[in-house]
């Protein structure tokens, strides 16, 4: 369970973070959206340690990032954006990194670098951004810690590896998991999430579960517009909308429709 | 789980360490023994001879250089804002990370290099048989091998090196760019500072108290005095690297 209490932060006098309270439970998938700038790199960082904390609170399973004591790092793994990788090969990182790791699965790693067709030989420094992005998250999920930390993942991936993506995360999520996506390619992880966490650099905009908005909110595409629709964009087919769900009908969460509303309504 | 230090943890740490960040230093390698071999070449073109002291003091040269920079090429990255994650989050404890480095900077790339360069300057002997007299060696890391011109092993010269290595140590924490030029400008202007203050101080003390100062040190011993400055250093670095490995931020 990780437990942020009143999480403020500042680069330089700069505020990107400004008392920010929030969990994230075992078992669930997040999506951790918000606007450039908003502090969610930041927020990774602090969660695994990277930054410290100047105000606030960060705890998970009882332990601070703070010190990056080994029984935590065990426990985590971040993916960052721009992962760059280090001038060896695949196998040879993966595998002196992974004796770290207790619940460390060599041979799902290798077939999540078949999946991704990736050839575990080849150095970091010869493949391009998608590649080494593929190679890492089949390290990240082969690692199978309990909190793993993914920033913009689907960033540099082709089509049918989004798709990959998506499968392999899907398959590797269980009870005791806590994975926390964060994205502006919304629709590449739409599917997968199970809770959404909209932040601000003053406040969490929202912080649901998908359940929760779909029991809460109507997703449509129309061409006739409800009046009591909350929100409207012109789309292709007529306009997508959110109305309030008076009807008890189970719609599919639009993300990014979804993200739009919330900042107009913070507007 | 041991949050301290572990054994077992350690001991693939260093593994890991050695296999993964060792290797970069293969460069430095290559570039010494190259610069050993073209002063044979030398020998050989200019028809010259180059005697014991030519050579151990080339050789001695870059021993020196290669211990100074061990560090950061090895650990180029641990604080590197975009690579340096990989090297805060691997899971050991600070004490372990700075155990590690402490062991390969100050024993396992400097004994590569030894014996890179001695094997080089060997190899030619060997080779070549010219303008040489035969095998030497740096003389700092192996007190046991017997020495042809009588250069003995020195206490000074081991701390000497060791205090250039933590301090390159310190540094290559402290600095995330442009590392080497950065030490060596903050090793000017530290000896540009310290000759105006010795100066002034020479300037405005009177003859007697400057004698007095002399006496004492003389009394005391320059060696001594030297080596008291060299392990305040080293721990001074050392102190200053844990500290960096614990709380770099990224």
């Amino acid at each position: 369970m990780i437990e942020i209490k009143g999480l403020s932060f500042a680069y330089s006098g700069y505020k990107v973070l400004d008392n920010i309270t929030t969990s994230f439970g075992p078992g669930r998938i997040y999506g951790l959206l918000g606007a450039n700038g908003v502090g969610k790199s930041t927020m990774f960082k602090l969660l695994c340690g990277l930054l410290t904390t100047k105000q606030g609170t960060i705890e998970i399973d009882g332990s601070s990032p703070i010190g990056r004591k080994p029984g935590f790092l065990s426990k985590i793994f971040y993916v960052p954006e721009d992962f760059e990788g280090p001038d060896m090969s695949i196998g040879h990182y993966a595998s002196g990194v992974a004796q770290f790791y207790p619940n460390y699965d060599a041979e799902l790693f290798a077939r999540l670098l078949s999946e991704f067709e990736i050839d575990a030989e080849r150095k970091f420094t010869t493949l391009s951004l998608g590649q080494r992005k593929r190679a890492i998250l089949a390290l990240a999920l082969a690692l199978r810690t309990e909190y793993l930390f993914l920033d913009e993942p689907t960033n540099g991936l082709d089509i049918p590896s989004k798709a990959e993506f998506r499968k392999m995360v899907a398959a590797a999520m269980d009870e005791k998991r806590t994975i926390i996506i964060s994205t502006h390619q919304v629709r590449d992880v739409e599917n997968l999430l199970d809770h959404i966490m909209i932040l601000d650099k003053r406040a969490v905009l929202l912080d649901k579960s998908v359940s929760d908005i779909q029991s809460e909110y109507l997703f449509d595409i129309s061409a006739n517009v409800p009046e009591d629709a909350l929100y409207v964009e012109p789309g292709l087919g007529g306009c997508c909308f959110i109305s309030n769900n008076t009807s008890g009908e189970e719609s599919r969460v639009n993300i990014e429709l979804l993200f739009n509303y919330i900042n107009s309504k913070k507007k | 789980m041991n949050e301290i230090f572990d054994f077992n943890r350690f001991g693939k740490l260093v593994a890991y360490e050695c296999g993964s960040y060792v290797p970069r230093f293969t460069k430095v390698l290559v570039t010494m023994a190259c610069i050993v071999f073209a002063l044979w070449i030398t020998t050989v073109v200019f028809n010259n001879t180059i005697g014991f002291l030519g050579r151990k003091s080339l050789l001695g040269f870059l021993f020196g250089i290669s211990c100074f920079i061990g560090p950061f090429v090895a650990y180029k990255y641990m604080n590197d804002r975009k690579k340096g994650y990989a090297y805060a989050m691997l899971p050991a404890s600070t004490l372990e990370k700075f155990t590690s480095m402490l062991l390969i900077c100050m024993f396992v790339l400097p004994m590569i290099s030894y014996i890179t360069l001695v094997a080089s300057d060997a190899l030619l002997y060997l080779v070549s048989m010219c303008g040489v007299g035969g095998f030497i060696d740096i003389g700092v890391y192996n007190p046991l091998v017997i020495y042809f011109d009588g250069y003995s092993f020195s206490i000074s010269i081991a701390v000497s090196f060791m205090a250039s290595i933590s301090m390159s140590m310190m540094f290559n924490s402290i600095f995330r760019k442009s590392k080497i030029i950065k030490t060596i400008l903050v090793y000017m202007a530290v000896s540009f500072v310290s000759v105006i203050l010795v100066s002034i101080i020479a300037i405005n003390l009177s003859h007697d108290i400057l004698y007095r100062i002399s006496d004492f040190i003389s009394d005391f011993g320059v060696e001594k005095l030297m080596n008291i400055c060299y392990l305040l250093c080293i721990a001074v670095s050392l102190y200053v690297t844990y500290r960096r490995i614990e709380r770099v931020n990224y």
